[in-house]
């Protein structure tokens, strides 16, 4: 039994920390076509409140797919997928958009932060696109919200700075602070340490946890890094529990 | 600020350098047309009102637009000069007015406008400050030209040389200005008006010189009981005053004087059709019609306007296309920025918003300089009559 193998094994009965699901989703199907058609099928899937799941599997098999299905960014040709007690797989691409920038925050590998914005705007930024319905206000509890992320993970003296004039470990932690400014239920991060040498994806996990935990968010991760999976409540191997399908 | 206009304006500033150029690209096709109406409608404007308040120019035969130019716009012309006869010819048909208009001379770089009493009536050009001139050597300034010069009534201006290296020519004239015009917002309030016998004495037609029997020998060379001959060493009057303005006097008779042209105030249509019939039929004069060489002359100048704004048109369309090519260029740098937009859930029609208010805030800078620009153009519409 591989490395891997034993982490999902043992991860993978691990109890739930929570009653209620954040995300369910069964009997989902998703494919796009082309020249590099893929399909996608998910049975079962539930992700509780308050835990610590890692997506793993390998490149191209379907991980950001999945967290966007789950998210809402796609939306699957069959089966229910429900975020926060929402049936995302029905709603309209407004409301989806409206659920998902309330209800869940993004850490990208990048970190894509807008070049053009300051760290504070940047950790507003949902607040500065949120559409109407989303009920999303820029106010002073926002902005008092913001700061007080900044202070927890240690750039409140950067606030001002330009991505640009930010080190790599800054940027993560504005990153950070996007993700958790609005209170979402769940937070996705999408292979964050992907780029970082082994103590700085440590940092970076030991920042994710707290500041979820803190938050009282679920974290889904996605990530290559065979080295954090023990870290995690559960670990999910994509292969394993979805079927997917490629062209021969 | 908040929102997508936060977002807009901190992109278009981090993007400064981009964004001024296509905010000057812009400004200068809307500012070019722009200019060009507003200053071709205003020099339309100002030819035609000119020209309509000139009924008929009678001058020598030669360029129709030099005679007509000469007497709206007190331009020097290579017409030649008709006589005073000329002018006593016209005013015998009592067909109506005749008022000779002199304008081969300047002063500090000024036209001075040397003609009749009547050519102040006719334009009903009043002095704001002083008198008309009604006396050989006396000048009136028009508004601008006063201020321009900074003399008023008292004052005196020189008139400026003609033949710097001929000492025997007439010498600088010096005139006292005895008023300043209204302003008019016409070339009249550029020039500078005298008595016409003053532009007689700067040609050196009429001169003033002390009485030959109290001359020194020398510079009396011989004569006859009613002429005497002077040596051209003897230094003629270079201002007219009350005290020798008796002493000035033309050699020769006073209807082979020049003037310039005849500007003609034809008592009524018959009077018009008539008096242009016998001045045309003339072989040296000619008899033209202010309006209708002015609408020649718009023609042609419009006929150049049409190239401008087909000119115009191209560069507007060139403009919008390289602005669509860096929109659209700007969009695909923009990819992954928008795709985070979207991932994180912005609304569908934010990053439309996003780019449209970048774009329109791009668009109201480029039209409020282009209106500043227009603006000033406006503002300077005051120099036209000067310009032509």
């Amino acid at each position: 039994m591989s490395g891997l193998e034993s982490a999902v094994a043992e991860r993978a009965q691990t109890p739930l920390r929570g009653p209620n699901a954040v995300v369910r989703a069964s009997n989902v199907f998703f494919s796009y076509g082309g020249a590099d058609s893929f399909t996608l099928q998910v049975d079962s899937l539930d992700i509780f409140a308050g835990e610590r799941v890692a997506l793993v599997g390998p490149s191209g098999c379907g991980k950001t797919t999945l967290v966007s299905l789950l998210a809402g960014v796609l939306t699957p040709q069959r089966g229910e997928i429900d975020l926060a007690g929402v049936r995302v797989s029905a709603a309209t691409d407004e409301q989806r958009r409206a659920l998902r920038i309330r209800t869940v925050g993004m850490v990208f590998q990048e970190f894509e932060l807008l070049e053009y914005l300051s760290a504070m705007d940047n950790i507003l930024l949902a607040f500065h696109v949120a559409p109407r319905r989303a009920g999303l206000t820029l106010d002073r509890a926002a902005r008092q919200r913001a700061q007080a992320l900044a202070q927890r993970v240690g750039i409140q003296h950067v606030l001002h700075r330009g991505p640009r004039r930010l080190s790599q470990g800054e940027r993560q932690r504005v990153a950070i602070c996007r993700a958790l400014v609005t209170e979402p239920t769940l937070v996705i991060a999408d292979e964050p340490t992907g780029n970082l040498d082994p103590v700085s994806a440590a940092a970076t996990l030991d920042l994710l946890f707290e500041q979820t935990r803190r938050a009282g968010a679920t974290l889904l991760m996605v990530t290559h890094n065979h080295a954090i999976l023990d870290r995690f409540d559960r670990v999910l191997d994509l292969p394993k529990v979805a079927q997917i399908g490629r062209p021969a | 600020m908040r929102g997508v206009p936060l977002l807009a304006l901190r992109h278009l500033v981090h993007q400064r350098w981009a964004s001024t150029i296509i905010v000057l690209c812009l400004t200068i096709t809307l500012l070019l047309p722009a200019v060009a109406h507003v200053l071709t409608s205003s020099y339309e404007a100002s030819l035609t009102s000119r020209a309509a308040a000139t009924p008929l120019i009678a001058g020598s035969k030669g360029n129709r637009f030099d005679l007509t130019l000469s007497v709206l716009y007190f331009r020097k012309s290579g017409v030649e000069p008709v006589r005073m006869s000329d002018v006593e010819a016209i005013q015998a048909q009592n067909f109506g007015l005749a008022i000779p208009m002199h304008v081969a001379f300047t002063a500090r770089g000024l036209p001075v406008v040397a003609t009749t009493p009547e050519y102040f009536e006719h334009r009903n050009l009043r002095a704001a400050r002083g008198e008309l001139p009604v006396i050989m050597g006396e000048v009136a300034l028009g508004a601008r030209a006063a201020r321009d010069l900074g003399v008023a009534p008292g004052d005196f201006v020189f008139s400026d040389q003609r033949e710097l290296y001929q000492i025997a020519a007439a010498p600088a004239l010096k005139m006292r200005v005895v008023g300043v015009l209204a302003p008019t917002d016409t070339p009249d309030d550029d020039a500078i008006f005298s008595d016409l016998r003053t532009a007689w004495v700067l040609e050196g037609l009429v001169h003033g010189h002390e009485d030959p029997k109290k001359l020194r020998p020398e510079l009396v060379l011989g004569g006859t009981d009613s002429h005497t001959v002077l040596s051209e060493a003897m230094i003629e009057y270079n201002e007219i005053t009350p005290e020798n303005v008796g002493t000035f006097h033309v050699h020769g008779t006073s209807s082979e004087l020049p003037v310039s042209a005849i500007m003609v105030v034809p008592a009524n249509e018959k009077a018009s059709t008539l008096i242009k019939a016998q001045v045309n039929a003339s072989k040296t004069m000619q008899m033209v019609v202010p309006s209708d060489v002015v609408s020649d002359l718009i023609a042609f100048v419009f006929r150049i306007k049409a190239l401008f704004d087909a000119l115009a048109v191209l560069l507007a369309v060139t403009t919008a296309l390289l602005t669509a090519l860096v929109v659209a260029l700007s969009l695909r740098l923009r990819a992954r920025e928008i795709q985070t937009l979207h991932r994180i859930g912005c609304g569908r029609w934010t990053v439309f918003r996003l780019c449209a208010v970048e774009l329109m805030a791009i668009g109201l800078v480029s039209c409020l300089l282009a209106a500043a620009g227009v603006a000033g153009a406006v503002a300077s519409l005051s120099a036209l009559p000067r310009m032509l």
